[in-house]
């Protein structure tokens, strides 16, 4: 039997069957459904696969493997005939003797010892059953005769004196028209547009008659002239390089001259019009499925053409390693592409053409690297095809009717992530036919189709891959979730009443939160489903939940393209690099000093970025990471450790009155570091920002594995190796998140309750015109107070003032009125000095009686006037008490005062200050 | 049916629409059936046919084959420019008459 | 016999089958990695693939101490490390480097003839040590690795 040598060939025997065997699974499972309404195309395929997987297994001498596939072909054949019903019998004994074979080819050599007694006995009751002899041909047809090309010598001629070269291209109507989205007059009209078509013909030899015809998938054989060489040609025409041979135009002269009117074939060296493959001799019992060529053989001539359907069965076969290995050494191409670049960047203008030749350099290592990533691709639809299969044997078990849907299988991944799918949706969709879809009778009370639907969504946003697991079951129960969530200890009750929906059913990935028991019964889902978040988000992916209760659940996975290169943004902190996958980088944010204690702040003691109208969680990520911060001393260029505490600190600072720290402040915002460089990150739908001292550029960076010890930490993905050779972390956005304990839900609530209070201060504001007293400060600084905040006006010489202690009065209606200098609170300057007329503006005091003694007078140079405004105040740039706002009143910028609040502020009047 | 027979010994097969991978198999059996009452001739009217696809195509090509097989005449009737102009460039009409309509 | 490589961290001679080391290096770039354990120093490029420092001294209970001169990085075999690796993922294609304070010489003696480590020999837990042999160096510790890269 087998001897050395042939160990490669049978192991490519192996993947080959392997193959076949995946593409027969759904077309048995549409057999099933559609019972004797299913295309002939389908059963033909089934047939074909089991066929060359015999004829293989005939030849190599795997005596059960050839008996087994004999069996089920025996059959299929006569399903195809219309002489069996695919009934629920027959189709469990061949999707069992699926199972066998697959079993058999995990270890060919051992196939022998695969029991199949019971699998033949079923087949061959049926077969028996049919009286039909296995492997007797139905319908044979006589070899077809050779046809010439019809054409006049004329038109050839002519051709090959304008420099064209002649082809002879063979197009199957179904595989390379059809099956290419083509309509024949698409094709002919494309033939057309890059060159003649001299004569054509189908070989109608292959169709025995009008019953068996539709099987058939027929060659249109053209000749063909066009100035194009062989290769392009065949890229041009569509067609796979080995159906497009060149012909050879000294023997086409000849047979000119010989025949003139008629071109044979035959002096050509052009090959039979089909693709004849060499099958074995096994094979040759059945000529109709030898003339169709065997499935193998067309996936290796239609390799190297995109955009091809079914990609799974149109690959040349590559080692895994190899291409693994390709792709690390690309990898590090680019790398030394990199530090090539940095290194003589420099000399790009001593050195001529030195450019063009990086450019170059940089182009082709990209592509490159991207064709090699291609390799790597494969549709997400090798895995959504086993699911039809697993439900199938599920519903069975469970007594539930349950469709698997699939839309988007052709959606395209590297092959690593597709592989560490496969446990991830399995669980999902598992969980979906046990616990999500009810009883047929269950759902029939709820109104609905007795048969629930699990449907699989893959497609592309924003350059990631979002796959959709829809089941029409019976929803997940947030109440029920919240309730177990809180009995376990993984919310505390506080936590629970500021819960979204939401947020609570996606309580069902938090770690502990299930086991299969105790969460069948209060939920569709839930089982394990903290191990599918851990291996979705170690593919840098996400995955999250929505669900209507009787309606039904959606999980949806969002997943990076491929794995192993991403561009990414490199940090800096203290010391440290780190890189962020740019997928996670919603925005930068850059906070002068001066809007830090406006941009900052804190709520219940996080501190939050305000971002347009978003309240943003904020990380400082020297803190998370538990690093040293460092900063460059401006002037001694000395690295020092930055005794900045904290932002409240600042935040402290900034908030008091300048006057108090005003040089200290001045000098902190020289220092550049003062500045804040935020990154806004995404994580699943939240976002929070993320401190980082520097940023550099945005690179393409090769992600290496995370060593295992250091795992742990949790806030990392991988690593990486920059041009420059150095080691640096890759930021895991999610991981950064959990360590730093981010609450997004204590901002929702702060959120809505802040949105509330806009919308209240907005409507108050509509629904006021402002009566104000416009009044002038220090030369040119404007101000207003409204009217009704204001009791009395008045004029007061200059002299009259006087001292006590730092406190000013005036005598005012026989009592001590004290006096407040705004320049004293507020960001303003003083009034003049050489003023001999001041004016007073006398606050009222809400509730006081207009009798009462005022409490104080507010220092001010000239009243401007009194008026009716409508205006939309502005927040203004320095805090201070009093202050409602700028507008800009008759062409002035002009600052609206609170006069109580001011007073308040200054210890004049009672209330909290 | 939706066959008719106008003139003795001609069996007329409407298209029945267009020929296309959705409709080739119900109209392969209803030529089939057709095909069952004797005839010298069978006439394929295209006249209400927009499209035909390749499987159209392999099912013009059956129906020839099998009225050869039965020594009895086939040709095609109404096909519109279009499917004239892919008929011609297959060279069709070397096999058995067709008209456009 | 088998062959050793010797090296020092603080006062005493550790050993490790030569078998199982790729090669020695100095310490150059470390790339340390926040929030480890205080025992992985953190992260070298050797040739384009990424090297886990496992700093010995503290993982052998000393204090941690700044890269000396003498300092090396003794770099284990991939698949040495395998054993430890059964429950990362991929764990058994990390390579590991050991960070030393110096480097001794090969030194060829019978493991066989290894005994237990006598109790309060180094500060470091004793599931670190393997056994102690006496050769022309002196007493020769031998490690465990596969305690040692426990990620426990």
């Amino acid at each position: 039997m087998a001897s050395l040598a042939d160990e490669s060939i049978i192991a490519e025997f192996v993947a080959e069957s392997r193959e076949h065997l995946s593409v027969v699974e759904p077309d048995l499972l549409a057999m099933e459904d559609l019972g004797a309404k299913v295309s002939q195309e389908v059963i033909n395929r089934v047939f074909r696969a089991i066929h060359s997987l015999k004829g293989g297994a005939g030849f190599f001498a795997f005596e059960a493997l050839k008996r087994l596939s004999h069996a089920m072909e025996g059959v299929l054949m006569l399903v195809r005939d219309g002489k069996l019903q695919p009934t629920p019998e027959v189709m469990d004994s061949l999707f069992t003797g699926v199972d066998r074979l697959r079993a058999m080819l995990d270890d060919i050599q051992a196939s022998e010892g695969v029991p199949i007694a019971k699998e033949l006995a079923a087949l061959e009751a049926i077969l028996g059953g049919q009286g039909v002899k296995v492997g007797e041909t139905v319908k044979g047809r006589e070899k077809g005769t050779k046809r010439d090309f019809d054409l006049d010598a004329e038109s050839v001629r002519s051709a090959l004196k304008r420099g064209m070269n002649l082809f002879r291209a063979v197009a199957y109507l179904h595989r390379d028209i059809k099956d290419q989205g083509m309509a024949p007059l698409a094709f002919l009209n494309n033939a057309l547009s890059v060159g003649t078509c001299l004569d054509a013909f189908i070989d109608i030899e292959a169709i025995a008659d009008l019953e068996h015809c539709l099987e058939e998938d027929l060659p249109v054989t053209l000749l063909f002239a066009t100035v194009l060489e062989p290769d392009l040609a065949a890229l041009a025409l569509k067609l796979p390089a080995e159906q497009v041979k060149a012909l050879e135009v000294k023997a086409l002269k000849e047979s000119l001259k010989a025949k003139p009117g008629k071109v044979s074939e035959a002096p050509a060296p052009a090959p039979e019009p089909a693709p004849a493959p060499a099958e074995p001799e096994a094979a040759q019992a059945e000529p109709e499925a030898a003339a169709e060529g065997s499935p193998d053989e067309r996936s290796e001539a239609k390799g190297p053409r995109e955009g091809s359907k079914d990609t799974a069965n149109e690959t040349l076969r590559v080692r895994v390693d190899l291409l693994t290995n390709l792709m690390n050494l690309a990898g590090e191409l680019v790398l030394g592409r990199n530090q090539l670049v940095r290194a003589i960047n420099d000399y790009r203008n001593e050195i001529p053409g030195l450019g063009a030749i990086l450019q170059n350099v940089n182009q082709v290592t990209t592509e490159m690297q991207e064709g090699i990533m291609q390799t790597r691709m494969q549709p997400i639809g090798t895995v959504f095809n086993r699911f039809p299969r697993i439900i199938r044997d599920m519903s069975r078990q469970l007594s539930k009717q349950i469709e698997v849907q699939i839309e988007g299988a052709e959606v395209e991944l590297d092959k690593s992530i597709v592989e560490m799918l496969v446990d991830p949706l399995t669980h999902i969709i598992r969980n979906c036919a046990d616990h999500a879809i009810e009883s047929p009778a269950e759902r029939k009370k709820a109104g609905k189709n007795a048969v629930g639907v699990i449907h699989l969504h893959a497609y592309h946003e924003g350059g990631q891959i979002n796959i959709a697991v829809h089941d029409d079951g019976r929803g997940i129960d947030a109440k029920k979730v919240l309730a177990k969530a809180v009995s376990k200890g993984l919310v505390s009750k506080a936590q629970a009443g500021e819960m979204t929906e939401r947020e609570i059913v996606n309580l069902v990935f938090a770690p502990g939160f299930s086991t299969a028991e105790q969460v069948s019964d209060i939920s569709g889902r839930g089982v394990g489903m903290d191990v599918v978040r851990t291996n979705v988000e170690k593919l840098g992916g996400h995955v999250e939940v929505e669900t209507e209760v009787g309606m039904g659940t959606t999980v949806r996975l969002r997943l990076p393209l491929t794995l192993a290169i991403i561009p990414s943004m490199i940090v800096g902190v203290g010391e440290h690099r780190f890189a962020i996958p740019q997928v996670n980088v919603v925005e930068f944010v850059w906070i002068k000093a001066s809007e830090v204690a406006q941009r900052i702040e804190q709520v219940q003691g996080a501190l939050v970025l305000r971002l347009r109208d978003q309240l943003l969680p904020l990380v400082r990520l020297a803190d998370t990471l538990g690093i040293q911060r460092t900063f460059q001393d401006p002037e001694t260029g000395e690295v020092k450790e930055d005794r900045r505490a904290s932002i409240a600190d600042r935040r402290a600072l900034a908030g008091k009155p300048p006057q108090e720290a005003p040089e200290r402040e001045g000098d902190r915002r020289k220092d550049w570091r003062s500045d804040y460089n935020i990154i806004v990150l995404r994580v699943g739908k939240n976002q929070y920002g993320v401190i980082v001292d520097e940023l550099f550029d945005i690179e393409e960076i090769v992600v290496k594995p995370l060593s295992m010890f250091i795992q742990n930490t949790r806030c990392f993905s991988g690593a990486t190796i920059l041009g420059d050779g150095r080691v640096i972390m890759i930021l895991d956005a999610g991981g950064v998140a959990t360590v730093s304990q981010l609450h997004f839900t204590d901002l929702q609530a702060e959120e809505l309750r802040r949105a509330e209070e806009e919308r209240r201060k907005a409507a108050l504001k509509a629904s006021r015109r402002r009566s104000v007293i416009l009044f002038e400060g220090a030369k040119g600084e404007r101000f207003a107070v409204p009217q009704d905040h204001v009791l009395r006006l008045e004029r007061i010489v200059r002299s009259r003032i006087e001292h006590i202690g730092d406190r000013e009065y005036i005598e005012y209606r026989g009592e001590g009125l004290p006096l407040v200098r705004l320049d004293r609170h507020l960001e303003v300057r003083p009034l003049a000095q050489d003023l001999k007329e001041l004016f007073l503006v006398i606050p009222k005091v809400p509730g006081q009686d207009a009798t009462a003694r005022p409490p104080a007078g507010i220092l001010i140079s000239e009243i401007l006037d009194a008026l009716d405004v409508e205006v939309e105040l502005k927040k203004v740039e320095f805090k201070g008490p009093g202050l409602l706002g700028s507008a800009v009143v008759q062409d002035h910028l002009t600052l609206f005062l609170d006069p109580i609040d001011l007073l308040r502020s200054a210890g004049l009047v009672g209330g909290a200050a | 049916m939706a066959t008719t027979n106008s003139t003795p010994g001609t069996l007329r097969i409407p298209s029945g629409g267009n020929l296309v991978a959705s409709t080739v198999e119900e109209r392969r059996k209803v030529a089939m059936e057709a095909l069952a009452t004797p005839c010298t001739e069978a006439v394929l009217d295209l006249s209400g046919a927009e499209v035909v696809d390749s499987l159209g195509i392999t099912l013009i090509l059956g129906l020839f084959k099998t009225c050869q097989q039965r020594k009895i005449g086939f040709r095609v009737e109404g096909a519109n420019p279009d499917l004239m102009r892919v008929f011609k460039l297959f060279s069709l009409p070397k096999l058995f008459p067709i008209q456009e309509r | 016999m088998s062959q050793f490589a010797t090296f020092n961290v603080g006062e005493h001679l550790f050993g490790l089958d030569i078998l199982g080391v790729r090669e020695i290096i100095r310490v150059f770039n470390i790339t340390p990695v926040p929030r480890s354990e205080p025992h992985i120093r953190g992260l070298i490029n050797l040739r384009g693939q990424i090297v886990t420092i496992l700093d010995l001294a503290v993982r052998l209970g000393q204090e941690e101490r700044p890269v000396m001169d003498s300092s090396h990085i003794v770099i284990l075999k991939a698949g040495t490390s395998a054993a430890a690796g059964e429950k990362g993922n991929g764990g058994g294609q990390d390579i590991l480097g050991l960070l030393v304070d110096a480097i001794g010489d090969v030194v060829e003696a019978d493991a066989a003839l290894a005994e237990a480590p006598p109790a309060n020999l180094t500060d470091a837990e004793e599931r670190f040590l393997s056994g102690v042999l006496k050769t022309d160096a002196g007493l020769l510790v031998l490690l465990n690795l596969k305690e040692l890269m426990s990620t426990g």
